[in-house]
């Protein structure tokens, strides 16, 4: 192994410092399955000092010579304290044991991580507990956890999209093993793609962005998959109101090697056939499914060299077809990910790894009618991405923990293609068939470097500054960026800490969308010469707090965000125009159809959380306001964003009567989001001495008052949940019954006017009433 | 299996009847609409007005549009408007007055005031703007014939020198006249219509693009179902901002719950509705 020669230069030069001094270092695992810990934090009550796993599960320490008692602790896990003779380098792995959860306090961490964490507006979900908050139609989901968090927003009702301190949702970097997910919805938002039973962590990051983290403005959900149990086979099912899913996992070679699968597929379209049939007298068919497929597979090649394969691959599909009319049409969309990772160890102190990532997202129209002639018809418009990067994390010492890295990606933008097939060839124009094979494609790179340090001064302060260099080509246009990241952290007292960081970003890639409730026709698209990347910066700055050795947590954050070259649709555009004509013959080009502006965002988020004991929960609040300023909307004057929302409360509570029943409740409340509403209509009576062939002669017009000037009614919701769950001899059986809406409020999802009797009336139309529902899981020991 | 299905759907429909709320909201009154522009090159000025339909107010008064009082200022001239009996659409008032009576000049600026006897009165101003200069040219002239879809037509450009320093609103059109004459009440009339092309208005910043200053092109089509002996003109048009982005709201007036509403523009304040101006050059092309 070849070490690079600005690392050996680094070691040569602060050797002298580390005299005398050596090194700890391993792996931290969970007992039984050896999974991989993340977080893990490896505390020195003698120097008051320590380290934590990162997302591969190694840590290093190093520290004078000496006898020290090295204390491993970690959220929802039993504490071990081991001493350790530190004489020379050692390499020691710890096993970690799950707690039970019903007792009082599963670890008693010497030093809690909310205070003393240097990194601010950071959210780890912890995965277990997604797996106990109620959610619609008993689905659980990462992206709706994520939602209840302060200074997320959840846009319409059900949907999974999420607007994080005044982002908009392409704004938010999902990645699962390092590959970007681009569209992170099934059913037009109202389930997300991830899956909780594959996921090992979540971390969500809403500013105060390390260096290692570039490409979008707003957030960072970082989620990893699970390894796979290299001790010994096992799984767990679910069947649920609407689908099913399944998980296996299990070692390829003990100890050495394993892998896990997960799938799911709703099952709507299966229950519903028979209906569909008969009614069809068994000629036509028309349904809707998703599914998620995971696989990840892993091998250690020996003790400094390991190997990861994952995958994500999920699809959307809506069909319908008729036999006797020989016609068949759909609309599909998914994506597929896949991450080879390398993780390599150059010396107890030096980690590092190396990703290649593909990913791809795409939205295909299909239609074939046979009855007369064959006819085909194909549209699709995606993203697909060939990336490399490649991570080096140096534990200097207690006080520097350097990260430097570098990555690219290779991007191919489709907006549209579309191909057409059909017997009659012949008897068609060539340009008309030209025309309806058309393949729009933009290629370009983006690439970026970074390095970053945990710098630890003394106990009391922590910083992290960090530089971003991101590069962007598409044919001969080329954008470079230089973006400053930092944090800082000072312990005012045991438990308490203030925090305030800065980061600017850029992102090079935009989302085209008139929705906002996650319809697959969102396109992505690429910065270009007229359409330029958005940057944003954000600083941010508050409290931490921990309360009874942790078992309580407290944070208050304010933050400013101000965003430049943030795009939309022009007013009246939308993606079906991207699909026409406009009427000269020419195409028409996206870059035309969308236009440029400013947004800006400010507010502040308590977040009160319990991480421990019978109960657990959290209080989120958020007050927030959001502005955007177009100058091609609403006739440039600044207006309030849809998602715009003053107050926002998330609380959600679990408790467990006992080792068999789990109660769960969530409740949320916002302030209605800013929709633009018709006040009247007008005869426009345009000129028709020289306009002399648009068809709007004889149309009203919508008179509005202004852009998101109506707020509609507060959203607020209370979901509850029962668990039963019971050991069998092969497993443990846990059946959910979920209420979504208990009270059934009836919030609003849009407004429209309806004429009655000769009066207008506006109607507020809502979505979804109370709903209950069951679902039966089996997890096998 | 069918029952079940049934029962389930009447449940899920009694839920969606539930979910539909009447909201109340505080009414609007309705609001004046002006329309209409001054052009040195035109006969006559002609303004329009109308009321808007509040979705909840008062319905208008439209006896209100027929006794309106109408008038153009420009420097200390102000001349009133005069009724006009013409058909127009949807209770629209016209109001008109020759130009040989006001004449509209190039570079001026032009008032509008609009008052109601009610006393409700709306004012607008424009700037007339200096017509294209006459060196434009017809280029790259091409017959096209007809397909399976598409009329034969005639597709040529429109090459001009953009005037710098100032942002420029155009518009194209056409007018084509026949040879047909006819008598009515002793005059001989000529029959005009227009090309069948959709009318072009862009500005000298189109598509992200500056061309302040630049030449510029504009590609036209002309559909080939006039008569061969037909006389074509292509209308020039400087205009006003206020006239292309009245009208350019309506070239993106697709509406619904997934798009983003256009808002129309106004320069009426208090008001719906524009008062621009436009200034021409005609030409005629042959193909």
């Amino acid at each position: 192994m070849k070490i690079p020669f600005w690392f050996v230069l680094f070691l040569v030069l602060t050797a002298p410092v580390l005299a005398q001094k050596h090194t700890l270092s391993g792996y931290v695992r969970e007992e039984g399955s050896k999974e991989l810990l993340i977080g893990v934090n490896i505390f020195v009550p003698e120097l008051n000092t320590g380290s934590i796993t990162n997302e591969y599960g190694f840590y290093s320490i190093t520290l004078p010579a000496g006898t020290y008692n090295f204390a491993i602790s970690y959220v929802g896990y039993q504490k071990k304290t081991e001493e350790i003779i530190l004489d020379k380098d050692v390499v020691r792995n710890f096993i970690l044991t799950p707690g039970k959860e019903i007792e009082e306090v599963i670890v008693a961490g010497d030093r809690s991580q909310n205070s003393r964490d240097v990194q601010m507006s950071t959210i780890t979900i912890p995965v277990r507990e997604i797996k106990n908050i109620p959610v619609f139609l008993g689905e659980k989901d990462v992206l709706k956890v994520l939602q209840l968090m302060p200074g997320v927003q959840k846009g319409s009702e059900g949907q999974t999209g999420i607007y994080v301190r005044g982002g908009g949702p392409d704004q938010n970097l999902m990645i699962l093993d390092d590959a970007p997910v681009y569209n992170a919805q099934h059913l037009f938002g109202f389930f997300s793609v991830f899956n909780g039973d594959a996921l090992r962590s979540v971390e969500l990051m809403k500013g105060g962005f390390p260096a290692r983290y570039g490409g979008r403005l707003s957030s960072v959900i970082d989620m990893n998959m699970k390894d796979g149990n290299r001790n010994r086979y096992t799984g767990e099912f679910g069947i649920g109101a609407v689908g099913a899913r399944g998980l296996i996992e299990g070692p390829i070679i003990k100890d050495k090697s394993s892998f896990i699968v997960s799938a799911r597929r709703t099952y709507i379209d299966i229950l519903l056939m028979p209906i569909i049939l008969s009614e069809s007298n068994g000629d036509g068919m028309a349904g809707y499914y998703f599914y998620d497929f995971n696989a990840k597979a892993n091998y250690d090649i020996d003790d400094k060299n390991k190997l990861f394969l994952s995958g994500y691959f999920g699809r959307d599909k809506f069909y319908a077809r008729s036999a006797g009319e020989g016609f068949k049409a759909g609309i599909g969309w998914g994506n597929a990910t896949g991450t080879l990772r390398w993780n390599h160890q150059y010396s107890p102190k030096a980690f590092a790894n190396s990703s290649f990532i593909v990913s791809r997202f795409r939205f295909e129209i299909t239609g074939e009618e046979s009855e007369v002639e064959l006819i085909k018809f194909r549209y699709y418009s995606g993203i697909m991405d060939y990336g490399l990067k490649h991570d080096f994390h140096y534990f200097h010492s207690t006080q520097h923990t350097i990260r430097a890295g570098i990555q690219s990606t290779y991007h191919i933008f489709t907006p549209k293609a579309r191909s057409f097939k059909t017997s009659l060839d012949e008897e068609i124009d060539q340009e008309i068939l030209d025309f309806l094979n058309r393949k729009e494609e933009y290629k370009s790179f983006e690439s970026g470097i970074y390095i970053e340090d945990l710098y630890k001064p003394d106990a009391r302060w922590q910083l992290q500054p960090g530089i971003r260099f991101s590069a962007y080509h598409m044919e001969n246009d080329a954008y470079y960026s230089i973006e400053p990241r930092f944090s800082a952290s000072f312990m005012l007292t045991e438990n308490l800490s203030v925090k305030s960081s800065y980061a600017r970003m850029k992102q090079y890639i935009h989302l085209l969308s008139n929705t906002g409730i996650g319809l697959p026709t969102d396109l992505w698209v690429p910065a270009t010469k007229l359409v330029k990347p958005q940057e944003s910066q954000q600083i941010a700055g508050g409290f931490a707090k921990d309360l009874f050795n942790g078992v309580y947590n407290i944070s208050l954050e304010g933050y400013y965000k101000w965003i430049e070259n943030a795009i939309q649709y022009k007013p009246g555009a939308n993606f079906f125009i991207e699909l026409d004509e406009d009427g000269s013959g020419n195409e028409v080009d996206w870059q035309n159809l969308v236009t440029s502006g400013t947004a800006k965002s400010y507010g502040m988020e308590v977040f009160a959380q319990k991480t421990q004991g019978k109960f657990t929960g959290w209080i989120g609040y958020t007050l927030s306001w959001t502005k955007l300023h177009f100058n091609e909307i609403n006739f440039g004057n600044e207006f309030w964003a849809r998602y715009d929302r003053r107050n926002d409360v998330s609380l959600v509570g679990i408790y467990e009567i006992n080792s068999d029943i789990k109660l769960s409740a969530v409740w949320v409340y916002g302030t209605g989001n800013a929709v633009t509403l018709t006040t009247g209509t007008f005869y426009p009576n345009p000129d028709n001495h020289f306009l002399n062939s648009n068809n709007f002669w004889n149309e009203f017009s919508n008179d509005y008052n202004a852009i998101n000037d109506f707020r509609m009614e507060a959203y607020h919701r209370l979901d509850l949940g029962i668990q039963f769950v019971k050991e069998k001899a092969r497993g443990t059986r846990t059946i959910e019954i979920n209420v979504y809406n208990a009270y059934n409020r009836k919030n609003p999802y849009f407004y429209d006017w309806e004429e009655r009797k000769g009066k207008n009336v506006l109607i507020k139309y809502s979505l979804f009433p109370i709903i209950p529902s069951i679902s039966y899981n089996f997890k096998f020991k | 299996m069918r029952q079940i299905f049934i029962f389930v759907t009447l449940i899920i429909l009694q839920a969606c009847q539930t979910l539909v709320e009447d909201v109340d909201l505080e009414p609007v009154d309705p609001k004046l609409v002006v329309t209409g522009y001054v052009c040195p090159q035109m006969d006559s000025t002609v303004i329009q007005i109308n009321f808007s339909y509040p979705k909840k107010g008062p319905l208008p008064d439209f006896n209100l549009l027929q006794t309106a009082k109408v008038e153009i200022k420009q420097d200390t001239a102000i001349l009133l408007l005069q009724k006009s009996q013409e058909y127009t659409y949807y209770n629209t008032v016209t109001y008109y007055i020759s130009n040989i009576l006001f004449p509209i000049e190039e570079g001026k600026e032009y008032n509008l005031m609009v008052s109601l006897t009610n006393g409700d009165t709306v004012r607008a101003k424009c700037m007339v703007p200096v017509k294209p200069a006459a060196n434009f040219e017809f280029a790259d002239v091409k017959h096209v014939s007809g397909s399976l879809n598409d009329s034969p037509y005639t597709s040529f450009r429109l090459k001009f020198l953009d005037a710098p320093n100032q942002e420029n609103f155009y518009l194209l059109s056409g007018e084509t006249y026949d040879y047909y004459y006819y008598l009515e009440d002793t005059v001989i009339l000529i029959n005009k219509y227009y090309f069948d092309i959709p009318s072009q208005m862009f500005t000298d910043h189109t598509g992200g693009y500056d061309f302040d200053g630049k030449t510029m092109y504009s590609n036209l089509i002309k559909k080939d179902d006039t008569p061969e002996d037909s006389k074509n003109y292509i209308l020039f048009c400087s205009i006003d901002e206020n006239y292309y982005r009245y009208h350019s709201t309506f070239n993106n007036s697709e509406s619904g719950v997934f798009i983003e509403p256009s808002l129309v523009y106004t320069n009426i304040e208090n008001g719906l509705g524009y008062f621009g101006a436009v200034s021409y050059r005609s030409r005629e092309i042959r193909f």
